[in-house]
């Protein structure tokens, strides 16, 4: 058993107003530099719609994540040979116009412009090229199914159902997805890197790209399924959603989640086993990946585990983090937040409670005479379509979202009726696999949890990290851009105190090689 | 000499290309070893004599060869693993030999100052502060070193595993006092 921590996010859906906070402040915090003006490491889509970049979900032939060939897990996009071969042309590339092209607007016109009959304009200008252009696309194109009639035919998840009629329009629905880094258990970008540039986090599991090793393939953006690697068109290297690390370190939490308005994000850590990924990635159906992953993720209250954690290294605060960690509520306790897409087989950290679509309205007047019988089957006839969440969180199991529906609205139910001193039926608790103790705790954790209660981050122990004021203002992108204004400790890093300190570049080499 | 001192002195001896003439002085080393009270240390350094002699004089040197000279997991210069072929390697060998040289003690060889070897026979040789200093600044390349080294299944490890303990027990000890 090898025992690692790995921080994850679980995103409760039902309370995403798609207010675009948490892109434009990841936006201003992460890419306001030139070369990413076309990033968003956060972002967020309306369901159904193709997103961003277009028809990311469509892997046939975007060729992200992880295929079984002969039972054996293989990157969609072709092992070593075929990458080496194709090194020079990666045809799966997803290219500008599938993201936008990014614009400003010609500001200066509305100051400068001379006296004229008509009212000067400030016309869109490209960032890339600096020429006038039209705007015929943007990164959230699609905001409140705008123009969905027309690419939302598109969208991988709507394959499976009766497509002519969801678009119909008393039948339309919609949802929102933000979307980050999934930061995933086994990532197919940094097994796509041919440099080694893009590493996993030993400590934690964020997964980061290597600036200085980064050599421009870009096969990360074809490798990742979820197309949440972006490169960066001046300095060419490839940059990505770095889960916040230098917040997180701190024990703050990411700034998406900081800033969240409808504050649906819960950030957490799980004590998981790397040992089990490769055979839980592996499993033949894909519908079972859901419930390998969860079989990858350890007890923390187990004293066997917890003595093993110690003993491989994993601090003692660590492990009370990981007892405390919302998403290991969610996920594995209430078992009510789902991976995206697990299909992609790369076992993703970010996971998502489904949204419950406005039920109240779904019972009509009957919202008071509550019994199983009534409500669970108006689960099936909620405006989005199980199928259609079914597709995006388990791998088409629409057995497993009908289970978490069923736990949200017993728990809605049984709250209600503790409210309104009303008398309960216990069957649907009983029947939703709860007691009234998980309804307190979902209720608890999902409606009124306080900011300690949604984050629970542990510091980096950074007494084990030699002295980090002299390299503050150093990391990052001192080749090309580098922070003048926030070089605070030491002028240059001693390459000897570097040394001394044990900063040990994660290398593809480590593992023996010869001999 | 004390105990640390004979430890890096014959571990530095040792980690260096056979040579023939060993086999002349391996009784005295032998009884030299004895002498050391630290059992761990001492198990170690006679395990690797055993290793010495019980492999063929060849077999030595091919394994040498292949282990500290073929690839840059398992090599002796011990700041190439942290900095490759990049430029600070440079600065920071400059300011390692500025190390050795304040110490007063004068170097013979015109090899790297990151050398082990050389670094084991400095510490046998150099005053406590200077050992210390050094210690500390290649405490982790050692470290990495013995694991690598035991990842590949190298005898050598023996002798990284007999420096790694005496030098333990020397902070330790430099605690106290």
């Amino acid at each position: 058993m090898k025992i690692k921590a790995q921080f994850g996010m679980v995103m409760n859906l039902d309370k995403c107003i798609g207010c675009h906070t948490c892109s434009v402040t990841c936006s201003n915090t992460w890419t306001n530099r030139p070369g990413t003006e076309y990033m968003y490491w956060n972002n967020v889509e309306t369901k159904p719609g193709v997103g961003y970049p277009k028809e990311w979900e469509n892997n046939d032939e975007k060729k992200g994540g992880w295929h079984l060939k002969n039972g054996k897990l293989e990157l969609k996009a072709g092992g070593k040979f075929s990458k080496l071969i194709n090194i020079f042309y990666n045809k799966d590339l997803v290219e500008i116009d599938d993201y936008y092209e990014p614009w400003t607007y010609d500001y200066e016109n509305l100051v400068n412009s001379p006296e004229k009959d008509h009212q000067p304009v400030a016309r869109p200008k490209s960032q890339l090229t600096g020429e006038y252009m039209d705007i015929t696309w943007g990164p959230n194109w699609e905001d409140d199914l705008a123009g969905a009639h027309e690419t939302g035919k598109n969208d991988p998840n709507m394959r499976n159902l009766d497509e002519q009629i969801k678009f119909e329009f008393e039948e339309t629905f919609m949802m929102y997805l933000p979307r980050i880094c999934e930061h995933c258990q086994n990532p197919s970008c940094v097994s796509s890197c041919p440099s080694g540039a893009m590493y996993k986090r030993e400590e934690d599991g964020i997964v980061l790209v290597d600036q200085d090793s980064c050599r421009s393939w870009r096969f990360c953006m074809t490798g990742c399924p979820y197309k949440k690697v972006y490169f960066n068109w001046k300095t060419n290297k490839a940059e990505k959603c770095t889960f916040c690390f230098p917040r997180i370190e701190n024990g703050q939490p990411t700034i998406c989640s900081e800033t969240c308005v409808g504050r649906l994000r819960y950030i957490g850590i799980v004590l998981y086993d790397a040992d089990k990924v490769l055979e839980a990635a592996s499993v033949e159906d894909e519908k079972d990946l859901y419930e390998a992953q969860l079989g990858t993720f350890l007890d923390p209250f187990d004293p066997v585990i917890q003595k093993e954690a110690v003993k491989q290294g994993i601090p003692e605060d660590w492990i009370e983090a990981a007892q405390k960690s919302p998403v290991y509520k969610l996920a594995v306790e209430q078992k009510i937040a789902l991976p995206l897409h697990p299909e992609y087989r790369t076992m993703p950290m970010v996971w998502y409670i489904p949204p419950l679509s406005p039920f109240m309205n779904a019972l009509g007047g009957q919202v008071d005479s509550l019994s199983p019988d009534v409500i669970f089957p108006t689960i099936n006839q909620f405006r989005i379509p199980i199928d259609y969440l079914a597709s995006l969180f388990t791998a088409g199991d629409t057995g497993v979202i009908k289970k978490v529906l069923r736990k949200l609205v017993a728990m809605r139910t049984y709250m209600r009726a503790v409210q309104l001193n009303k008398p309960f039926d216990h069957s649907i608790l009983e029947a939703a696999g709860m007691t009234e103790e998980v309804a307190e705790e979902m209720y608890q954790l999902s409606a009124i949890a306080k900011y300690e209660d949604r984050y629970v981050i542990p510091k980096s122990h950074r007494e084990d990290s030699g002295d980090m004021f002299s390299h503050q203002g150093n990391a990052g992108f001192e080749f090309m851009e580098a922070c003048r204004s926030c070089m605070g400790g030491g002028q240059e890093a001693d390459p000897l105190e570097y040394y001394e300190s044990g900063f040990w570049r994660e290398l593809d080499e480590s593992s023996p090689k010869g001999v | 000499m004390k105990a640390h001192q004979k430890v890096y002195k014959i571990t530095s001896i040792f980690l260096q290309y056979p040579q023939k003439e060993w086999y002349d002085f391996l009784p005295e080393i032998k009884s030299e070893i004895a002498t050391i009270e630290n059992p761990t240390a001492n198990a170690y350094l006679t395990s690797f004599m055993y290793y010495l002699e019980s492999t063929p004089f060849d077999q030595l040197c091919e394994r040498y060869v292949k282990t500290f000279d073929f690839h840059g997991i398992t090599t002796l210069y011990l700041t190439y693993n942290v900095f490759k072929d990049s430029r600070e390697r440079g600065e920071a060998l400059v300011k390692l030999r500025q190390l050795v040289t304040d110490s007063n003690l004068e170097t013979e060889t015109e090899e790297l100052p990151d050398y082990l070897p050389m670094i084991l026979e400095f510490l046998s040789a150099a005053e406590d502060k200077y050992v210390q200093r050094m210690l500390k600044l290649h405490a982790k390349s050692i470290l990495k070193l013995d694991q690598d080294l035991v990842e590949n299944d190298s005898d050598y490890h023996f002798l990284l595993k007999a420096t790694i303990e005496i030098s333990n027990e020397m902070m330790r000890n430099a605690k106290v006092s």
